[in-house]
């Protein structure tokens, strides 16, 4: 079509540059007769005349782009009415339920439809705790996908060219994947680049190592303990606490064990818990993290005190039950009248904590002496417990009508609601859920709103139905709530019917 | 009982307000009451005033009624309806009709009926009628008068801009071609004006855009040498030349037109604004006939487009072609049934069967825009930051880059052929919906 190319390039100089060009043999004796007109006439006829032609005879171009296709899934898809429900959520009716759905489909065996899996894939970019839930439901469509944008490297399985180029997030990603399935080769990938990577990333990735954390892992954290950075040395060292084999954990024995014991205990008399505070930590105890200043500048606990709470924190509980053999209970009786009840009951929640020690967990909480809880990690004590006995101690505040005295009650038992996986135990659904009914009788308070939100989309589906009958429908708020419950159940009935 | 998807449902919304206020009221919890048979869903809804709102659909058209004082169509009330139904059919019991909903399907029965049997009542008097009819054939000479002048001054201006280039005529503002554009609407041209308005567009487009632009102006060219000899052309040709001037043919001229039945496949759908206008256009291909079908739907911003064709359905219906060389506009006179749902498509094999009858199109209306291409057995390919299309013969066509839903066209067929359909326009290949195993999916509105 060089004709056409000759036009295009006479027209973008303009007509009167020269003569037209000539046209093939077939159009110009076609338009021999239709030569009426000026010279733009003439040029912009014989223009559109050829452009017609090309555009009847438009020759397509060949790709022998190879492309490789999607395995077929071995899910069943989800229905018509699902796929509704999909799509009002991706429009913004009831978008909170999106992750429960999500995990729903994946659980059943089923996949989204495939046209909402690039607005899943955008939505799961923004908002990371998405993202194994949109891999989940989306299938191997969705894995597949994912390796065709860059924008969601984060579905695609590991590319080696991300772990090299990535961000720390993606790489710390790549690793917690690898971790799931193959922890000592996500150690030794780890360590092939660790001494080329700036301390915040070193951070990052030693705390990717809380996934399937073993024995195996010991002498690469103890090599850590000589670490430049304090920050990864601390991941290091709460690591090893949990590993009651380590020599770590042996080191921080054999300085815990002289100082507590029972002394005394007459005929009379009990005996009573018997505390010998540490000595100022030698070179061996600095490098396992002894820092009198490990809390930095504070009037709770005494330098002597807080080497107190870091030995404690490392030493396995079951050494104290053994050899003072005492149940914990008994234990923290003991100590309740020594002057340093709480420092030791702070090492000895620290250590609950990381041993996740369900008996320690469950007498700390009886116990009236509180730890510190400020020096100890955010997670509560009480996410330590099977759910069901972690229901049983929660639904004991709105039953007693402790919520109705202020917002901060209901914000912590919001935190401590968060700290279950999935739906609340029906027993502590009831009792919450009544609360705040209790609360609503004149539109849901503006504070409570969002607590109120993320609570009923933990309610168990079986109590959808009852949940949301009873509402004061025309008060403020109310009618949003009702809608959020009733969308679940429709949604979530749709999935398991279908 | 034909009930929409939710995606259907959406569609019908006039504005993004609407989708948001219809999805408020997909609750229950708003209706007083709800109900629904065969033919009609029909629900009680409380809004700020002492008397819940009547709301009612009729399933067939869809068509809508409220008590409302709204002025969109559909309103919410009658937006939230569907929406409601199509999440959740179970919370809309199955019930006898109220009077208030049974009333208003007769009464759309009785008119449907009215419309088809009897045509234009015959006014009394033969006066009157000749009157009116010189009235009219004055109307339409003065119109033609005045396209007469606009085009002429039309010509004067492609001459200076073939004159002085394409290049120098990038370099022009919007502006430019606007006022052109309003000179065109002054002198009655509006599908010239429509045209003229896409310039600055076509200016922008990147790689060819000069191929582009001189095509354009071409066939701007090749309109003019049309209208300049209207009166001696072939009756159709004559029909398409006046058709992409901007007449329009007038409904009761349709009446002797000789209907087309045949099993409908919708196969897209899509709106576009131009100038404070909506403009809807559905594609039809015939089951049996294969022949493609353009419905168009206007509306102001904000107010109702049709809303009885909906992308993915198959009707049943006698549809009336609007006079052409190659007649594709059409209007649906009459339906035999509820829509079904559209499952298997009956597509061309290939671009180059599609691109025999756009060629075959063209040969009758060479000023069409766009052809309908409905091709089986296409794999879309991502490569380099566009999309393109590849047949089951291996030839590729470029997917158009205003095209926003390739990765969900994509993510359909996860490398697999699969039926798609999309509006030609000579260039590129604006895709509206593609089949795949469960049935049609649309993509002429938003996936997200």
């Amino acid at each position: 079509m060089s004709a056409w190319n000759d036009y295009v390039t006479a027209a973008l100089l303009g007509s009167g540059k020269g003569p037209p060009p000539s046209l093939p043999a077939n159009l110009h004796s076609l338009l021999a007769k239709a030569g009426a007109g000026n010279d733009e006439v003439r040029f912009l006829t014989r223009a559109g005349a050829l452009a017609l032609s090309r555009r009847a005879g438009w020759k397509s171009a060949r790709s022998e782009f190879e492309i490789c296709p999607c395995e077929p899934e071995g899910t069943a898809p989800v229905g018509r009415a699902s796929a509704g429900h999909l799509r009002a959520m991706l429009a913004g009716r009831c978008a909170a339920a999106l992750p429960e759905w999500l995990g729903v489909v994946a659980r059943l065996g089923r996949h989204a439809p495939s046209e909402y899996l690039p607005a899943l894939l955008d939505r799961a970019r923004l908002n990371p705790p998405l993202r194994p839930l949109v891999m989940a439901a989306g299938g191997h469509r969705a894995q597949w996908l994912a390796a065709q944008n860059p924008a969601w490297a984060f579905g695609t399985a590991e590319s080696s060219e991300l772990w090299e180029t990535g961000t720390r997030d993606q790489r710390a990603a790549i690793l917690r994947g690898l971790r799931a399935n193959a922890p000592s080769d996500a150690r030794a990938k780890m360590q092939a680049v660790w001494q080329s990577e700036p301390a915040d990333t070193r951070a990052a990735f030693i705390a990717e190592l809380a996934t399937n954390l073993s024995h195996d892992d010991a002498p690469f954290l103890e090599g850590i303990l000589d670490d430049r950075s304090k920050e990864v040395r601390r991941g290091a060292i709460d690591l090893l606490a949990r590993l009651p084999t380590s020599p770590f954990v042996a080191r921080m024995l054999a300085r815990a064990t002289p100082l507590v014991r029972f002394a005394g205990g007459g005929f009379l008399s009990r005996p009573s818990l018997e505390v010998t505070l540490p000595a100022d930590p030698d070179a061996g105890g600095i490098r396992d993290g002894l820092d009198p200043k490990a809390f930095g500048q504070q009037k709770e606990l005494g330098e002597k005190a807080v080497l107190l709470v870091l030995i404690l924190s490392s030493v396995p509980l079951s050494n104290w039950t053994d050899t003072l053999r005492r149940e914990p209970a008994a234990l923290l009786k003991a100590a309740e009248k020594n002057e340093f009840a709480r420092a030791l009951e702070t090492g000895w929640a620290w250590a609950a904590l990381r041993q996740r020690n369900i008996a320690w967990a469950e007498a700390l909480l009886d116990s009236p002496t509180a730890p510190h809880v400020e020096f100890l990690p955010a997670e509560p004590l009480l996410a330590v417990l099977p759910e069901a006995a972690r229901a049983e101690r929660l639904a004991v505040t709105p039953r007693a009508g402790g919520l109705k005295i202020s917002d901060a009650a209901w914000q912590s038992l919001a935190a401590q609601l968060y700290s279950f996986s999935g739906h609340l135990p029906a027993a502590l659904a009831r009792e919450v859920l009544a609360a705040l009914r209790h609360e609503s009788a004149n539109g849901i308070p503006r504070h409570l709103r969002g607590i109120a939100e993320s609570f009923l989309l933990r309610l168990p589906p079986a109590l959808l139905p009852s949940a949301a009958t009873g509402w004061p429908l025309e008060q403020e708020g109310v009618a949003e709530f009702v809608e959020l419950l009733n969308f679940r159940h429709d949604a979530l009935s749709a999935l398991t019917q279908a | 009982m034909q009930i929409l998807t939710t995606e259907q449902a959406l569609a019908l919304a006039p504005d993004a307000a609407s989708v948001k206020a219809g999805q408020g009221l997909a609750n229950p919890g708003k209706w007083v009451s709800l109900g629904r048979d065969d033919r009609a869903v029909w629900g009680e809804c409380q809004g700020s005033g002492k008397e819940p709102y009547r709301t009612q659909a009729d399933l067939y058209g869809p068509a809508f009624h409220c008590s409302c004082p709204s002025r969109k169509f559909p309103c919410k009330h009658g937006l939230g309806l569907l929406l409601l139904l199509a999440a959740n059919p179970a919370r809309v019991p199955e019930a006898a009709p109220p009077p208030w909903v049974s009333e208003w399907i007769a009464r759309r029965d009785a008119s449907a009926e009215k419309k088809a049997t009897t045509p234009e009542a015959a006014p009394a008097d033969p006066e009157t009628v000749a009157k009116r009819e010189a009235d009219r054939q004055k109307r339409a000479l003065k119109r033609e008068d005045r396209v007469r002048a606009g085009l002429a001054e039309l010509q004067t201006w492609l001459d200076d801009l073939a004159r002085q280039g394409l290049a120098h005529a990038k370099q022009q503002s919007a502006q430019f071609f606007d006022a052109m554009a309003a000179r065109m609407v002054d002198a009655q041209a509006p599908g010239i004006a429509r045209r003229l308005r896409d310039w600055p567009g076509v200016f922008a487009s990147g790689d060819g855009w000069a191929d582009r632009a001189l095509a354009e102006a071409g066939a701007l060219q090749w309109l003019l040498h049309g209208f300049s000899r209207v009166e001696s052309l072939p009756d159709a040709l004559r029909a398409s030349v006046r058709n992409a001037i901007g007449w329009t043919v007038p409904e009761q001229e349709l009446a002797g037109a000789e209907p087309v039945r045949d099993c409908w496949q919708v196969v897209g759908q899509v709106v576009e604004e131009e100038e404070k206008l909506r403009v809807q256009r559905t594609w039809l291909v015939g089951s049996e006939t294969r022949r493609p079908a353009l419905c168009l739907s206007f509306a102001a911003i904000n107010q109702p487009l049709d809303a009885s064709l909906i992308a993915g359905t198959l009707i049943d219906a006698s549809v009336v072609f609007h006079p052409s060389g190659s007649p594709l506009r059409a209007v649906v006179r009459e339906r035999h049934g509820a829509a079904r749902p559209l499952e298997k498509t009956a597509a061309r094999a290939s671009f180059d069967d599609a691109l025999a009858e756009t060629a075959n199109l063209l040969s009758g209306d060479p000023w069409l825009e766009r052809t309908p291409w409905l091709v089986r057995d296409c794999v879309p390919l991502r490569i380099g930051d566009g999309f393109l299309l590849r047949d089951s013969l291996g030839a590729v066509a470029p997917i158009s880059r205003r095209f926003t839903n390739g990765w969900p066209l994509l993510a359909v067929s996860g490398g697999a052929p699969v039926t798609v359909f999309g509006e030609w326009n000579g260039h590129t290949l604006f895709p509206l919906g593609v089949v795949d195993e469960r049935g049609f999916i649309a993509l002429g509105g938003s996936l997200s």
